[in-house]
């Protein structure tokens, strides 16, 4: 069973993530850690990005493999806390892209969801006019724009 | 063609966005439909995959108190003030405002 804490973050993020701030975060890491937060924003976020896009598409949602057995594994890098409210690991590149970087399986998850449905990473400014041949960047940029104003999101 | 932010059908693109994100599932009908016609089903789809990713990437922003990339924080500075956008938490919070002419 989940935490009450965590159960509460899985809402909140799914449902309004442009309200979260720094004491909400805070009253969650004092009943699950730190690290189990990061890399439950990195399944919540990423459930998010599949099941809104069955919906947009009126399709049946992807179901979930059986869970498998055994502890979780606790490794990770040192990460502290500079930049974000969680704890992460310098690597370069925008801030966002070291959001998840406490837990390297948080992040490699949500790294083929968005090379597939947006842009490929070295691509993002690295090729500002790549496109994979339906919209244009512009486009995907604007799309991109309107989701997150929408989202109410702060970043 | 319709214009949205000077990008091409961008109003129809926007359009399918905002309904999606609304999850209000008879306007996103609608709207597929619609950006389908005019720019055709692959592009319809992409539009959605995009919204998906940003579905994803807004919440880690948020949820990890994500701040603004140190290129963006000097050039946003005079926008930020003069809007009030430091001490916002989220437009959720606010009264509304008054009605924009013109809209």
């Amino acid at each position: 069973m989940l935490p009450d804490a965590a159960i509460d973050a899985v809402w909140r993020i799914t449902n309004h993530p442009g309200t979260l701030v720094e004491g909400w975060y805070d009253d969650i890491v004092a009943s699950i850690t730190p690290h189990q937060y990061v890399e439950l924003v990195g399944i919540v976020a990423g459930m998010n990005a599949v099941d809104r896009f069955a919906d947009a598409l009126d399709l049946d949602h992807l179901r979930l493999p059986p869970p498998r057995p055994g502890a979780p594994s606790q490794e990770g890098p040192d990460a502290v806390v500079t930049t974000h409210w969680v704890p992460t690991v310098e690597r370069g590149g925008s801030n966002v892209l070291a959001a998840l970087s406490a837990v390297p399986t948080a992040w490699a998850s949500s790294r083929p969801i968005a090379s597939a449905h947006y842009v490929p990473e070295d691509k993002v400014v690295g090729d500002l006019s790549w496109n994979r041949g339906i919209l244009s960047r512009p486009q995907i940029e604007l799309a991109a724009a309107v989701t997150s104003f929408a989202n109410d999101c702060f970043y | 063609m319709a214009d949205g932010a000077g990008v091409r059908y961008g109003r129809e693109i926007g359009d399918l966005v905002r309904a999606a994100v609304a999850g209000d599932q008879q306007a996103v009908a609608s709207q597929r439909s619609r950006v389908e016609t005019m720019l055709g089903r692959a592009a319809m789809v992409d539009t959605l995959a995009v919204f998906a990713n940003f579905s994803m990437m807004t919440r880690i922003a948020d949820a990890t108190g994500t701040p603004l990339d140190p290129g963006s924080v000097d050039i946003s500075a005079g926008l930020r003030a003069g809007l009030g956008l430091d001490s916002l938490t989220s437009t959720r919070f606010q009264e509304p405002g008054p009605a924009v002419s013109g809209r």
